[in-house]
C-alpha cells in the first residue's frame, strides 16, 4: 500500500516537473503552442471558415496554429460546456456569437464566466422576397402583415435562436407580425424560391449570388445605414422600427483566465484581423460593411447591451419570464 | 422455448417503454408560437404506434407460445455456451472500461492499455505482434490525428491533460 | 456549349497539375471514406484551407474530387468489416458485410465499385445536360413533398426483411423515437434528454450505426471466440462480370436515378438517397426475402444512389447557388473565399470553372474505378492480419472517429449503446434496416410535417392535393396496403402448415 502510493506521488511529482519544464507560464512568449478555439457549428460551416480564416494570420503572426474545435448541435450548450470543462490556460478559446448571449438569457449557459477578447465580425440581414413574390417593397409587405397578422410565414434557420428573435424584434417594433418557420440554410432558400413560404431571412453574404442574379429581392435592411452594394434597399431604422440586430463573430477565453494573456491575445487577433489575406475573404463574404473590431473592454460592453436587448426581445416573446 | 421467452419480455419492454415515453412527451413545455405542433406532437405518434405494433406482436407471440406448447416437440434447444457469454462480458466489459479511461486518462495511455489488455484476452500466440502492435498503432493514429488532421482527441483529466498536452 | 467544353479541357490539359490534383484528392478520398467517423464533409473542411493556394478550379476540382472518393471509400470498410466508414456506406453493409462472409467478399468490393463509378458517372452526365431544368424541378419541393418522401421510405420499413412485418415496424418505428432525442427542431425545447446538456445534440447518426454495425461485430466476433469458421479470405476485387451486371441493370438504373433526384434536393444527401434507393429495390425485387443476405442489388442500390446523389447536390450548387448536400454547403464556403459568387449566374460567368468540375467528376469517377479496385486489395490484407489485433483496433478507430467527428463524449456513449442494441437486435430478429431507416428519415418526416402544416395553417389535405406530395403519399400507402396483405397472406399459409408462427429462423438473419 504505502511503496505503491509514494510511488504514484513521485510519478505525479515527475509528471508535474516535466509539465511545468515544457511550458513556462511567462506571458512574454505566449501563445507557445497550438491554440484550440471550440464553436458549436459544423466543420466547414460559417464560424469554422471564420476561425481558419483568422487562424491564417495568427500563425504568420505568432508561429502557432489556431485550431477550430466543434462541438456540433445543442443549441451551442454541449460546446458551452465542453469549453468550461477546459483549462483556463489561455490555450482555450471560444468562438461567441449571439448564441451564447441568447443561451445565457434562457438560462442554458453563463456568459459572466467568459472574458471577452475580441468582437471581430459583425453582420447584417435582411428580408428576402422572391422574384415572384406579390411584394415590391417593404411597405407591400407591412401592408399585408398590418392586415392579416401572422399569416404571412418567413422562413428562418436555427431553432428559438439569432434569426427568431430578430423576427421577433420586428414584430415588436413594427406590429406587421411575421411567423417564423425554421429550415436548414439551403431548404430555407429553396423555399423561398419555390413560393412555399413567403419570405426569408439571410446575412447579405451567403444571398449576394441571387440577390445579383435577380432570383431574390430584397426589402429591408437591418443595420444602422444602407449598404453601398444596395443603395436603395432602405434600412429597418429608416422606416421608424429600431430593429440593427446582426450576427457578430468573436472570441473570449474563460473569466478566470490571465488578462495579461488576454491582451496579448488580443494584440494577435487585432492584427490578424487587419492582415491582407483576412480582409479578402472579409470582403468576399460581405462581412466587411459593419466589423469593426472591439477590443476586450468594448466587447464586454457590447455584449452586456445585446443581453439586455435579447431579454427584452425573449420576455415578450414568452421564451422566459 | 426459453429463447421465446426471452423475447417476449424484450417486446414487453419496449412496450412499457413506449408508453412511458408518451407520459413524458405529455410533460414536454408547452409553446404557444407551435402549440398546435408542439414538442410533443411526433413523438406522441411515434410512441402511440410503437405501443400498438409491440402490443400486437406480444399477442401474436403468445398464440405461438401457445401453439408451440401444444405440440410437445417444442424443446428447441436453446442452452447458450458459457465461455460465450464470458467472452462477451469480457470484451463488452473491456470497451466500456477503455471508455472511462478515454475520459480520465487521455488517449495514449487508454488506448494503449486497451489494446494490450484485448489483444491478450483473446487467444493468439503471436507474443511479439500482442507486445509491439499497441504502441505502434496508438502513437501512429495519435500522430495522423493531432499532427496530420488537427483533430482533437481526449486528453483526460487533471494531471493525465497536462501529459496529454505534452504529444498534441 | 462545346466551346465551353473545349476551352474547359484546354485550361486542363495546359494545367496537368490539375490530374495531379483529381488523382491525390480521389485516394484521400477514398481513404478518408473509409475510416469511420471520417466523413467525406470532414475530408472536405480539412483540404479547404489548402485550396487558399490553388486558383479557384484546381481548389474545385480537389473538393470535388474528395467527395465523389469518400461516397465510395465508406463501402470498403463497409463491406469487409461491417464498420460503414461514412454514413452513405451505412446502407452498403447491410448486404455487403454478409456477401463477405458467404466468401465473396472480392465480388461485394466490385458490385459496390462499378455500382459507385456507374451512378457517379450517371449523376454526372445529369449535371452536364440538365442542371438547370431539374434545380427548377427541386424547388418544386416544399415541406410536403418532403414528407411524402419520407412517408415513401419509411413505409418501405414493413418490406424489409425475411421476418415478421410487425417486429419491422418496431425496428422502424424505435427508430423513429430514437430520432427525437435531443432539441426539438422546430421549439427548440429539450425532449427525452432527461437533463443532460451533453445530450441535447441528440443521438448522432454516425455514431449510432458505428454502434449498431462495427461494435455489435466486435462483440458478436468476439464472443464467438477463435473459430476459424467464416474467415474471409477472398480478398481479390473483380468486377462483377457482363452477366452479373445484367442482372442488376434495372436496380441499377432506378437507383441512380433516384440518388440524382435525391441528390438534388437541398437538405437532403447520399445517405438518405441510398436509404431510399435500398427499400425501393427490395419493394420492387421479386425475392424481398432475401435482401440483408447478401444479394447483389442490395450492394448494388444504395451504391449506385449515393454516387449519384454526389453529381445530383452539384445541381442546385452550380445552377442556383444552394447546396444539395452538407458536404457541398461547405464547398460554398470554399468558393466565397475564392471570391466566387455561388448563384445562378455562376454558369455565365464562370463557364470554365463550371464545366472543369463536370470534366473533373466524370474523371474522378473513372479514376475511382481504377484506384477502387488497389486499394480495396490493400485493406483487404488487413483481414490476413489476426482478429485479436483487428479487432480491438476497429474499436479504437470507431472511438477515436466518432469522438473527432464532434469532441463529445456523449457520442461515444451513444455509440456503445447502440453496440448493445445492434447486438440484441439481431439476437432477437429486429431488422437492423428498419431501425436505421427510422433513424434516418424520421428527423426529415417530422420536421417536413410540422413546418408543412404550419404554411398551410394546419390543413391536412395541402399535404395530398399537391401533385407530387400526393402520388408520393398515394403509392407509399398503396404498397404499404399490398405489402401487410402479402404478409397476412403468408402468415395464413403458415399457421395452415406445419409450423407455428416462426421465430427461430429470423434470429439467425
Amino acid at each position: 500500500m504505502f511503496p505503491i502510493q509514494s510511488m504514484r506521488a513521485a510519478l505525479m511529482v515527475a509528471a508535474v516537473g516535466s509539465v511545468l519544464a515544457a511550458m513556462p507560464a511567462r506571458a512574454d512568449d505566449y501563445p507557445s503552442r497550438t491554440v484550440e478555439a471550440i464553436h458549436q457549428f459544423g466543420p466547414g460551416g460559417g464560424t469554422d471558415r471564420f476561425i481558419r480564416a483568422i487562424g491564417d494570420p495568427f500563425q504568420t503572426i505568432t508561429g502557432q496554429t489556431l485550431v477550430p474545435i466543434s462541438v456540433q448541435g445543442g443549441g451551442g450548450v454541449p460546446a458551452a460546456v465542453t469549453f468550461m470543462q477546459r483549462p483556463s490556460d489561455g490555450y482555450n478559446l471560444m468562438a461567441v456569437g449571439p448564441e451564447q448571449v441568447i443561451n445565457h438569457v434562457l438560462g442554458r449557459m453563463n456568459i459572466d464566466e467568459l472574458q471577452p477578447i475580441a468582437r471581430i465580425q459583425y453582420d447584417q440581414g435582411l428580408f428576402l422576397v422572391s422574384k415572384d413574390s406579390p411584394f415590391k417593397s417593404v411597405e407591400d409587405l407591412i401592408k399585408t402583415a398590418r392586415e392579416k397578422p401572422g399569416s404571412l410565414k418567413v422562413a428562418v434557420t436555427g431553432t428559438a435562436g439569432f434569426d427568431d428573435a430578430l423576427v421577433g424584434l420586428w414584430n415588436l417594433k413594427s406590429g406587421a407580425e411575421l411567423t417564423t418557420v425554421p429550415f436548414s440554410a439551403s431548404e430555407m432558400v429553396s423555399n423561398t424560391l419555390g413560393g412555399h413560404v413567403d419570405l426569408m431571412y439571410e446575412e447579405y453574404g451567403p444571398a449576394r449570388g441571387l440577390i445579383e442574379s435577380g432570383d431574390l429581392r430584397p426589402l429591408v435592411l437591418f443595420s444602422e445605414f444602407r449598404l453601398p452594394v444596395l443603395g436603395d434597399v432602405p434600412t429597418a431604422a429608416e422606416l421608424g422600427f429600431d430593429v440593427t440586430l446582426g450576427r457578430w463573430r468573436g472570441f473570449a477565453m474563460h473569466a478566470s483566465d490571465d488578462e495579461a494573456n488576454a491582451n496579448a491575445m488580443f494584440s494577435i487577433l487585432d492584427q490578424a484581423a487587419a492582415s491582407q489575406s483576412y480582409k479578402t475573404i472579409e470582403k468576399e463574404s460581405g462581412l466587411q460593411f459593419r466589423s469593426k473590431i472591439l477590443g476586450p473592454k468594448q466587447f464586454k460592453e457590447f455584449m452586456q447591451h445585446e443581453v439586455e436587448i435579447y431579454t427584452d426581445i425573449l420576455k415578450q416573446l414568452g421564451y422566459v419570464d | 422455448m426459453r429463447s421465446k421467452i426471452t423475447e417476449m419480455v424484450v417486446v414487453f419492454a419496449i412496450l412499457v417503454a413506449a408508453v412511458a415515453m408518451w407520459f413524458v412527451a405529455d410533460k414536454f413545455p408547452n409553446s404557444m408560437k407551435y402549440a398546435r405542433i408542439d414538442s410533443d406532437f411526433w413523438p406522441k405518434l411515434v410512441c402511440g404506434a410503437l405501443a400498438v405494433v409491440s402490443f400486437l406482436q406480444l399477442l401474436q407471440q403468445a398464440v405461438g407460445l401457445r401453439a408451440s406448447l401444444q405440440s410437445a416437440s417444442a424443446g428447441t434447444r436453446s442452452s447458450v455456451d458459457p465461455a460465450y457469454v464470458a467472452r462477451l462480458v469480457l470484451i463488452g466489459g473491456l470497451i466500456l472500461a477503455y471508455f472511462f479511461a478515454l475520459q480520465w486518462l487521455g488517449f495514449v495511455i487508454a488506448t494503449l492499455l486497451f489494446l494490450w489488455a484485448a489483444s491478450f484476452a483473446t487467444p493468439y500466440s503471436n507474443l511479439t505482434a500482442k507486445l509491439l502492435f499497441s504502441p505502434l498503432f496508438t502513437f501512429g493514429l495519435c500522430l495522423f490525428f493531432t499532427r496530420g488532421l488537427s483533430l482533437p482527441l481526449p486528453r483526460g483529466q487533471g494531471i493525465f491533460y497536462d501529459l496529454s498536452l505534452l504529444l498534441y | 456549349m462545346l466551346d465551353s467544353y473545349l476551352s474547359a479541357l484546354g485550361y486542363m490539359a495546359s494545367n496537368p497539375f490539375t490530374f495531379l490534383l483529381i488523382i491525390f484528392s480521389v485516394v484521400w478520398g477514398i481513404a478518408f471514406g473509409s475510416i469511420p467517423g471520417l466523413t467525406g464533409i470532414v475530408g472536405v473542411a480539412l483540404l479547404i484551407p489548402f485550396t487558399f493556394a490553388f486558383d479557384p478550379i484546381e481548389g474545385l476540382l480537389l473538393l470535388g474530387g474528395v467527395y465523389v472518393g469518400s461516397t465510395f471509400g465508406g463501402s470498403i470498410s463497409a463491406i469487409l468489416f461491417n464498420t460503414p466508414g461514412s454514413p452513405e456506406a451505412a446502407c452498403t453493409a447491410l448486404d455487403g458485410y454478409p456477401m463477405a462472409r458467404k466468401g465473396q467478399a472480392g465480388k461485394a468490393l466490385g458490385i459496390a465499385l462499378a455500382a459507385s463509378a456507374i451512378g457517379g458517372i450517371f449523376g454526372t452526365v445529369v449535371l452536364m445536360v440538365a442542371a438547370p431544368p431539374l434545380a427548377r424541378l427541386a424547388l418544386e419541393f416544399g415541406p410536403p413533398e418532403y414528407f411524402a418522401l419520407a412517408v415513401l421510405g419509411i413505409t418501405a420499413i414493413a418490406s424489409i426483411g425475411n421476418g415478421s412485418v410487425l417486429k419491422a415496424l418496431m425496428a422502424g418505428l424505435l427508430g423513429l423515437g430514437v430520432a427525437t432525442i435531443g432539441l426539438d427542431p422546430l421549439t427548440g425545447m429539450p425532449r427525452f434528454t432527461f437533463g443532460s446538456m451533453m445530450l441535447l445534440t441528440g443521438v448522432g447518426f454516425v455514431p449510432a450505426i458505428i454502434g449498431i454495425f462495427a461494435l455489435a461485430e466486435v462483440l458478436q466476433r468476439f464472443g464467438e471466440g477463435p473459430q476459424k469458421g467464416y474467415v474471409i479470405d477472398d480478398v481479390s476485387t473483380e468486377l462483377p462480370t457482363i452477366g452479373e451486371f445484367i442482372q442488376t441493370r434495372i436496380t441499377l438504373l432506378r437507383s441512380s436515378v433516384i440518388g440524382t433526384v435525391i441528390g438534388a434536393l437541398p437538405g437532403v444527401g447520399a445517405t438518405t438517397a441510398a436509404f431510399i434507393a435500398y427499400s425501393e429495390a427490395s419493394r420492387w425485387s421479386r425475392h424481398p426475402e432475401k435482401f440483408g443476405t447478401g444479394v447483389p442489388e442490395g450492394i448494388a442500390a444504395p451504391e449506385s444512389a449515393n454516387n449519384a446523389a454526389v453529381g445530383g447536390s452539384m445541381i442546385p450548387l452550380l445552377a442556383l447557388g444552394i447546396p444539395g448536400s452538407a458536404t457541398t454547403a461547405v464547398m460554398i464556403g470554399g468558393l466565397t473565399i475564392h471570391g466566387i459568387i455561388p448563384g445562378p449566374q455562376l454558369m455565365q460567368t464562370n463557364s470554365d470553372l463550371v464545366y472543369s468540375v463536370f470534366i473533373g467528376m466524370m474523371l474522378a469517377n473513372l479514376l475511382m474505378l481504377l484506384v477502387g479496385v488497389r486499394m480495396a486489395r490493400y485493406f483487404a490484407l488487413v483481414l490476413k492480419a489476426p482478429y485479436a489485433l483487428v479487432g480491438p483496433a476497429i474499436v479504437v478507430l470507431c472511438m477515436t472517429g466518432v469522438y473527432a467527428l464532434q469532441n463529445n463524449v456523449v457520442d461515444l456513449a451513444v455509440m456503445l449503446v447502440f453496440g448493445v442494441v445492434g447486438f440484441a437486435m439481431r439476437r432477437f430478429g429486429f431488422p437492423v434496416a428498419s431501425f436505421i431507416i427510422g433513424l434516418v428519415l424520421g428527423p426529415i418526416a417530422e420536421l417536413s410535417l410540422r413546418q408543412g402544416l404550419m404554411l398551410s395553417d394546419y390543413d391536412v389535405t395541402a399535404f395530398v392535393t399537391r401533385p407530387i406530395a400526393g402520388t408520393l403519399l398515394l403509392f407509399s400507402a398503396a404498397s404499404l396496403v399490398y405489402g401487410l396483405v402479402g404478409q397476412f397472406l403468408r402468415a395464413r399459409r403458415k399457421l395452415n402448415g406445419d409450423t407455428g408462427p416462426d421465430t427461430s429462423e429470423e434470429a439467425k438473419a
